[in-house]
C-alpha cells in the first residue's frame, strides 16, 4: 500500500525539480463566481460607491484647491461629460475638476469624481490630449477599478461601505475613514494594479474613438511626458513607466486599426480655455 | 442456535473505513479531491494552508448532510436468510468560518466526519433450522464530533502554511435485544448494552505551493489521538436451558487513529475549469480494541465547471479502502473487508455574496464478512451509499 504513495511523492519532486518558481497563483484560480463584476450592481452598491467616492473626492480637493477659473472647470466638464455620453455607466453622473497644483497628474474617484491638474493641462497641446486623460481616468471608475480593489459593496458584501458611511458609531466611522485612507494612498502613493492602467489605457483609446477624438491623443501625451526630464515622480510612482504604456498602446492601437485615424484635436478651442 | 446471534459490536463498519462522510460544499462535489483547493471554509478541514485564498472578507459555510447506508449479508443469519443493515441520518456536517486577520486568516470549524444511525427491526422464520421466530432489533447511533480554531499565513506569492486544531470527540451507544423461539417451544434471549465515549485531538498541519501559473500543490498531515476512552457494556442472556447470565464490563483502553498524510494536486485551466486529484495514505497500525490495521491508499479525482458565473458543476469520483485485511477462510470473529468505489455530483447557484448546493455521493462495494460470533462461516457483503447533501456559503 505504500508504492502508491512514494509514486506520488516522486512524482511531485520531480516535477517541482523542472519548474520554475517564478509565478504565484494566476487570476485562474479565483472562480467565475468571485471575479469582480460578474454580478449585476444593486441600487445600494451604486449609492454606496457614490458615497465613498464623494468623501474620496473631498480629500482630494482638502490636499490640492479647486481651480478658481470657473470657465475652464465649466470647460472640463463640457469636454468629460462628451465622453461619458459613450461611456458604460449611465447610472454615474460623472463631475470634473481641475485641481491647482503643479504636479501632472489626474485622479478618479469612485463614483464620478474626476480631477486633472493645472501641471498636467499646461502639458497638453490639444482637446484630444485633455479627452484623453479624462478618458482614462473615467475607465477607471467605469471598470471599478478602486471599487474591486477596496471590495466596495452596498450590502452586507464586501467592506460594507454603505453600511458604514450610514452608520453614526464611532468604530464603523473609524473603518470608512481608514478605507478613505486607503484609497487615497491607491491614488497618491501605491497606485492601482498595472493590468489596471493599461485596461484604463485601452478603454481610452476606444473612447477617444467613439467619440471623435484623436485616437493617438493619448500616446502623444505620454510620449511628451516621457521625454520631459522634469518629470516630477508623482506620475510614475502611481503608474506603470512610460515606454511600457506607450508598447501597450500602440499595439492596442494597431489591433483596432487605428493608425491612421486622423480625427479631432481641437487645438484652438483648447488653447482658449487652458493657455489664455 | 447459539451461532445465530450475531456479534453485535463487532459488526459495526466504520471503523474500517476513512471516508465515512465527504466533509464540505465544493470538496464533497468533487470526491474530497480538495487538497490543492482548499480555498474555502472545509479547507480547514483538508489542508488549512489552502484558505488564504479564499475570495471575499470573511466567509461562512454550513453543510447538512442526508445520508443513507445500506449493507446487505448473503445468507447472514442462520446461514440461510440474507440480512440487510440500513442506516439513515441527517446530520449537520460542516460549519466553518474564515476571517483574515492581518497577514493571515483566522478560521473555526466543526465537522462530523462520520455518523451512523440504525433503527432496526427484523422477524423471520426458519423452520429448516428448527427456528420458528427470530426476532431482532436494535438501535445504532454513532457520531463522531471535531471542532477546533485555525491560522493559516501566506508565506510568499507560492507558498501558504496553515494549521487546525480539532477537539475530537466520539460517541456510540449500541442496544440490541434479540429472541430466538424454537420449534421445540424453548427459546433464548439477549440484550445487549454498549457504550462508547472517546476524547482526543487532532492537529492538521497544512502547507499550499503555487509554483506555476496555473497549478497549486498542496499537502497535509493529520492524526487524531485519544487521550481518553471509556468503553462499558452489559449482555444479559437467558439461554434454552433457562440459565439467566449477566456480564458487565469496563475498559479504558484507547482507539488508536493511523497518521495520515494527503498530496494533492489542482490545475486551473479558467476561472470557469478546474480539476484536482488527492492522494490520501494512513498508516498501518494496531489498535487495542479493534487489532491490526491495515496501510490505506485513497485516491479520488475531482472537476469544477462553471456554466456560467452563478451556476457551477461539480464531478468526482473516489475509493474508500478497507483498512482490514482479506479474510482467510477457517477463521472466526474477523473484521469484514469492502473497498468502496464513489462517484459524487453537485450543482451551485451563486449570488454575489452567497452560494447554494445541492448534491450527492454514491458509493458501491463488495468485500466479506463474518458477522456470526464463533463461526468461521464467511458472509458476502453488498453495500450500497448515497448522501444528499445541501450546502450554504455567504461572504461579507
Amino acid at each position: 500500500m505504500k508504492r502508491p504513495l512514494v509514486v506520488i511523492a516522486t512524482a511531485v519532486a520531480l516535477l517541482g525539480s523542472v519548474i520554475h518558481a517564478d509565478a504565484g497563483p494566476s487570476s485562474d484560480r479565483t472562480r467565475l463566481s468571485d471575479q469582480a463584476g460578474v454580478f449585476a450592481d444593486t441600487p445600494q452598491d451604486v449609492a454606496a460607491e457614490i458615497n465613498f467616492g464623494r468623501n474620496v473626492a473631498a480629500r482630494i480637493l482638502a490636499r490640492y484647491p479647486l481651480h478658481g477659473d470657473e470657465a475652464l472647470n465649466h470647460y472640463i466638464n463640457l469636454v468629460g461629460n462628451t465622453l461619458t455620453l459613450s461611456s458604460a455607466r449611465p447610472e454615474l453622473t460623472f463631475r470634473f475638476a481641475v485641481l491647482e497644483t503643479d504636479a501632472v497628474n489626474a485622479y478618479a474617484a469612485p463614483g464620478g469624481y474626476i480631477f486633472v491638474t493645472r501641471g498636467a493641462l499646461n502639458a497638453m497641446s490639444d482637446e484630444a490630449e485633455l479627452a484623453a486623460v479624462l478618458a482614462h481616468e473615467i475607465a477607471h471608475v467605469t471598470e471599478k477599478h478602486i471599487v474591486n480593489a477596496m471590495n466596495i459593496s452596498g450590502e452586507s458584501g464586501g467592506t460594507g461601505i454603505g453600511s458604514i458611511f450610514s452608520s453614526i458609531s464611532d468604530p464603523l466611522r473609524a473603518a470608512f475613514t481608514v478605507a478613505v485612507d486607503k484609497a487615497m494612498s491607491i491614488l497618491f502613493q501605491e497606485g492601482l494594479d498595472q493590468q489596471d492602467e493599461f485596461e484604463a489605457d485601452r478603454y481610452a483609446l476606444e473612447l477617444l474613438a467613439v467619440t471623435g477624438y484623436d485616437p493617438r491623443a493619448l500616446e502623444r501625451y505620454l510620449e511628451k511626458l516621457g521625454s520631459r526630464h522634469d518629470m516630477p515622480q508623482t506620475i510614475t510612482d502611481t503608474h506603470p513607466g512610460f515606454d511600457t504604456r506607450l508598447a501597450s498602446l500602440r499595439a492596442a492601437t494597431g489591433e483596432m486599426g487605428l493608425e491612421k485615424a486622423g480625427q479631432a484635436r481641437l487645438t484652438e478651442r483648447f488653447t482658449s480655455y487652458v493657455h489664455k | 442456535m447459539v451461532a445465530a446471534l450475531w456479534s453485535a459490536p463487532d459488526v459495526q463498519a466504520d471503523e474500517y473505513h476513512y471516508r465515512n462522510i465527504l466533509v464540505g460544499e465544493r470538496a464533497s462535489g468533487m470526491g474530497g479531491a480538495y487538497t490543492a483547493v482548499s480555498d474555502s471554509p472545509a479547507g480547514l478541514y483538508y489542508n488549512p494552508a489552502g484558505v488564504v485564498y479564499a475570495a471575499g472578507g470573511s466567509i461562512t459555510a454550513s453543510v447538512s448532510t442526508y445520508d443513507y447506508i445500506s449493507k446487505s449479508y448473503g445468507r447472514g443469519l442462520s446461514g440461510l436468510n440474507d440480512w440487510n443493515r440500513r442506516s439513515t441520518n441527517f446530520v449537520p456536517s460542516f460549519f466553518g468560518v474564515l476571517r483574515p486577520v492581518g497577514n493571515g486568516v483566522l478560521g473555526i470549524s466543526y465537522a462530523m466526519p462520520d455518523a451512523v444511525t440504525e433503527d432496526q427491526d427484523l422477524e423471520f422464520q426458519d423452520s429448516a433450522n428448527s427456528i420458528r421466530r427470530y426476532v431482532v432489533n436494535f438501535n445504532n447511533q454513532d457520531r463522531t464530533f471535531q471542532i477546533g480554531p485555525s491560522y493559516a499565513r501566506r508565506l510568499n506569492d507560492e507558498l501558504s502554511v496553515g494549521a487546525s486544531v480539532y477537539f475530537h470527540y466520539r460517541e456510540r451507544e449500541w442496544i440490541s435485544n434479540q429472541l430466538t423461539e424454537l420449534t421445540s417451544g424453548l427459546y433464548q434471549m439477549n440484550n445487549t448494552y454498549f457504550q462508547t465515549n472517546e476524547y482526543g485531538y487532532k492537529p492538521v498541519l497544512g502547507v499550499m505551493w503555487s509554483p506555476l501559473d496555473k497549478w497549486s500543490f498542496g499537502a497535509s498531515v493529520s492524526k487524531v489521538t485519544i487521550y481518553e476512552g471509556k468503553a462499558d457494556s452489559q449482555v444479559t442472556t437467558r439461554s434454552t436451558d433457562n440459565d439467566l447470565t449477566f456480564v458487565k464490563s469496563a475498559t479504558e483502553d484507547k482507539r488508536k487513529h493511523p497518521l495520515n498524510v494527503t498530496l494533492g494536486a489542482a490545475y486551473f485551466y479558467s476561472p470557469a475549469f478546474m480539476i484536482s486529484a488527492d492522494a490520501a495514505y494512513y498508516e498501518k497500525f494496531t489498535d487495542p480494541i479493534y487489532g491490526e490495521r491495515e496501510s490505506v491508499v485513497n485516491l479520488s479525482i475531482g472537476g469544477e465547471y462553471y456554466l456560467n458565473p452563478a451556476i457551477a458543476l461539480r464531478a468526482g469520483v473516489f475509493t474508500d479502502y478497507a483498512n482490514t485485511p482479506d479474510l482467510v477462510a477457517g477463521q472466526s470473529n474477523q473484521p469484514e473487508h469492502v473497498d468502496y468505489l464513489g462517484l459524487s455530483f453537485s450543482v451551485t447557484h451563486f449570488t454575489r455574496n452567497s452560494s447554494l448546493s445541492l448534491g450527492c455521493v454514491y458509493r458501491d462495494g463488495d468485500g466479506k464478512a463474518q458477522i456470526v460470533g464463533g463461526s468461521d462461516e464467511i458472509q458476502d457483503v453488498s453495500y450500497t451509499g448515497a448522501s444528499l447533501f445541501i450546502t450554504s456559503g455567504y461572504s461579507y
